[in-house]
């Protein structure tokens, strides 16, 4: 049942997205999980239950988010092979090393102020 | 399945909004293409959005042209559709409209009977006319052009008029001017073009490249064909690099500007920030860039792209600062990281979270310090054990907000002063370089602590020349007196006690005086004037009685010395140089003669 509340609908759809990226990451990275084809063919369907709120909604990202995600199913559905979504263009193939940073540096925090 | 509008000749009764409030009160009666106005019906905007609704945007046309009232009415989407029925005004207020193509124009499909919302059921997006559009609403009055078919997106909601997509030179231009100082854009090969060109392209790939088509619904597969490529789709990039498809009839301006910042953003950005921010961050200095162009940054139905992200980023910009961001964008996420974390407690991998926008969350970990909290952090950092992450870290705190440095500043200034003597004192060449390090910090006060710590420069100089002055000790002299904060008149008073102490020591040591004599950091001319008469008095005297060559070579020694007037030396000896036999008078001739 689509949503009603644009928050909601936002929420999903932005999840689903996110979903959708993570699988084509996997893809380009080449560590597709097994069930990636099933798992993308899920999100297709939900993602598509939510086009006409989407078509309807205000918020234009919402639209964006799906065409990233429809590109992203995409890739993820052809083994890599199909154009890649914008932003999988800058995380994957186009893009430099990619370094992370999951911690503090080499000083406390700022946590000492706490109130 | 698309459902039919009303064929009949039977009133309608108006039907509720989603809100519940009646939206038209009188009636319409319905042919098939075509309307037959009753005289309960007011063109109002609700009548024709609801007309819209339910017969179709062809019908519509057909009764506004009728009417002919097309060319000259206000565009709908300035009012907003949420708005109760009540509160709009019953003034006539009809559409600018332009054509869709004619093959996705909804009465292509089915007549126009059913409403396009209905039409979008199967995930296809309505298309418009970018340019035919803009015509509508650029023309003068805001009148659509007389020629111009008349059609608009239906169903739910109002009918917008999409923006054109800003040119890849303009975006570049806007954000070069906004950034250029920081990152000069490289222009990704991006082709901003139609829909129909957009999907074309897709499918072209596909169907170039063996990509295989799969069903979502059944899961199967096939080769991809013409025309598979989804309509939702908006954008895209072809694996090879070679090209990044951006829809034209974006609602969004910065749509250009945001996708040409992606491809200039640093490589580690991203992953480190997650989707959330970093989506916030491009559309923020994409929408920074194009409103300093002076161009439009919202859509016409008042749209913003990624707005919760941008407020996300917003909240960031408070707590780190404009400039750290942007810095981070283009350059690297690190001073980013270090930043949050100088600054907040909780590790930036925490803020990201999942990397999506998760508002509340990100709300709670970008509560901006205050200048006193700042101050305490600053003070923390700064020791005798203060390191060059510290001084990064105090950078940072400083730069999250200048108006906030004066106050660090008056807060921190007898930490600082200690931090600064201790290195100082330190004399390590690491030492004096985080010396100055801090002393380049915004919060030092340069003048403060030449007037504070100049004077133990000053000695440490002096000690260092005392020594046996090899090049480890003139290295770390001149270190010293290199410092920002040293008095350029106090070092050069240490030279000078040093010169003094090396003539007591009457000829051994002029080798150390010309060594003194030649730092970089002495004043030439105040030892000229100060020592000068002694090592004159010293040359007059070796010619006192009968002169060797090797007084002649002392002679020359002094003479030589950095710290001797050449100009008085001659004038003194010159004269006497008629006692001396034919072979010494010409060499202390030649000798003195030299400038």
């Amino acid at each position: 049942m689509p949503p009603t509340d644009s928050r909601e609908l936002a929420s999903r759809v932005y999840a689903l997205s996110g979903r959708a990226f993570e699988l084509a990451k996997a893809v380009a990275a080449g560590d597709q999980p097994s069930d990636a084809a099933d798992e993308a063919r899920r999100v297709r369907l939900e993602l598509m239950d939510l086009n006409d709120a989407i078509d309807a909604a205000a918020d234009p990202t919402l639209r964006s988010a799906r065409s990233e995600a429809v590109v992203d199913l995409n890739y993820v559905a052809s083994g890599g092979t199909a154009p890649l979504s914008l932003r999988l263009a800058q995380v994957g193939p186009w893009a430099g090393p990619q370094t992370g940073h999951s911690g503090p540096g080499d000083r406390p925090l700022g946590d000492d102020l706490e109130d | 399945m698309p459902t039919e509008a009303p064929k009949t000749e039977q009133p309608r009764q108006a039907r509720a909004t989603g809100s519940g409030t009646p939206v038209l009160a009188g009636a319409a009666f319905v042919t098939e293409g075509s309307l037959v106005v009753g005289e309960h019906v007011p063109l109002t905007e609700i009548g024709i959005n609801y007309l819209q609704r339910t017969v179709g945007n062809a019908s519509v046309v057909n009764l506004l042209a009728r009417h002919g009232e097309l060319a000259t009415r206000e565009h709908s989407d300035r009012v907003p559709w949420d708005r109760p029925a009540g509160a709009l005004s019953d003034r006539p207020r009809l559409l600018s409209l332009a054509a869709p193509p004619r093959e996705s124009r909804p009465d292509a499909v089915d007549g126009g009977r059913a409403p396009l919302a209905q039409r979008h059921a199967k995930g296809a997006s309505p298309s418009f006319d970018a340019s035919a559009a803009e015509a509508a609403v650029n023309s003068p009055g805001g009148s659509a052009p007389a020629s111009a078919p008349a059609a608009v997106g239906g169903g739910r909601r109002p009918a917008r008029l999409p923006n054109k997509a800003m040119d890849v030179a303009t975006a570049e231009a806007a954000l070069n001017a906004a950034y250029g100082t920081v990152h000069t854009m490289t222009r990704p090969p991006i082709k901003i073009v139609s829909k129909t060109e957009l999907l074309r392209a897709y499918d072209k790939y596909c169907i170039d490249n063996s990509v295989p088509y799969t069903n979502p619904r059944t899961g199967r597969t096939r080769a991809w064909r013409r025309g598979d490529a989804d309509r939702s789709i908006e954008g895209f990039a072809l694996p090879d690099g070679s090209a990044i498809y951006v829809q034209k009839n974006t609602v969004l301006p910065t749509a250009t500007a945001h996708e040409m910042l992606h491809a200039n953003t640093a490589a580690d950005f991203r992953a480190t920030v997650g989707e959330a921010i970093n989506e916030g961050t491009t559309e923020h200095l994409a929408i920074k860039a194009v409103a300093a162009a002076g161009l439009p940054t919202v859509g016409r139905s008042g749209a913003k792209a990624y707005p919760d992200q941008v407020a996300a980023v917003g909240k960031l910009i408070t707590v780190v600062g404009e400039g750290t961001l942007v810095a981070a964008y283009f350059g690297g996420a690190d001073p980013l990281v270090k930043a949050y974390e100088a600054l907040m407690p909780s590790t930036f991998a925490a803020l990201k979270g999942a990397g999506t926008l998760d508002t509340a969350h990100m709300a709670a970990l970008l509560v901006p310090r205050t200048p006193a909290q700042k101050t305490t952090l600053v003070n923390g950092r700064l020791s005798a054990s203060t390191t060059a992450a510290d001084i990064a870290a105090i950078n940072a705190i400083c730069a999250s907000d200048a108006a906030d440095v004066a106050t660090i500043a008056a807060g921190a200034a007898a930490n600082l002063e200690t931090a600064v003597r201790t290195k100082v004192t330190d004399q390590t060449t690491a030492s004096l370089a985080l010396a100055k390090d801090l002393a380049g910090l915004p919060i030092a006060n340069v003048a403060t602590l030449r007037t504070t710590i100049g004077p133990d420069i000053d000695l440490l100089v002096w000690a260092k020349l005392l020594g046996s002055l090899d090049a480890s000790d003139i290295a770390d002299a001149t270190a010293l007196a290199d410092l920002p904060f040293a008095d350029r008149d106090g070092v050069a008073r240490s030279v000078s006690s040093a010169v003094a102490i090396t003539l007591a020591s009457g000829f051994s040591k002029l080798e150390t005086v010309v060594t003194l004599g030649n730092l970089p950091f002495a004043d030439k001319t105040a030892l000229k004037a100060s020592y000068s008469p002694i090592i004159v008095t010293w040359a007059d005297e070796l010619l006192d009685g009968w002169v060797s060559d090797a007084d002649l070579d002392q002679i020359e020694t002094l003479y030589n010395l950095p710290i001797a007037n050449r100009a008085t030396f001659a004038a003194s000896l010159l004269p006497r140089a008629s006692e001396l036999n034919w072979g010494q008078r010409m060499r202390l001739r030649t000798m003195l003669a030299t400038p």
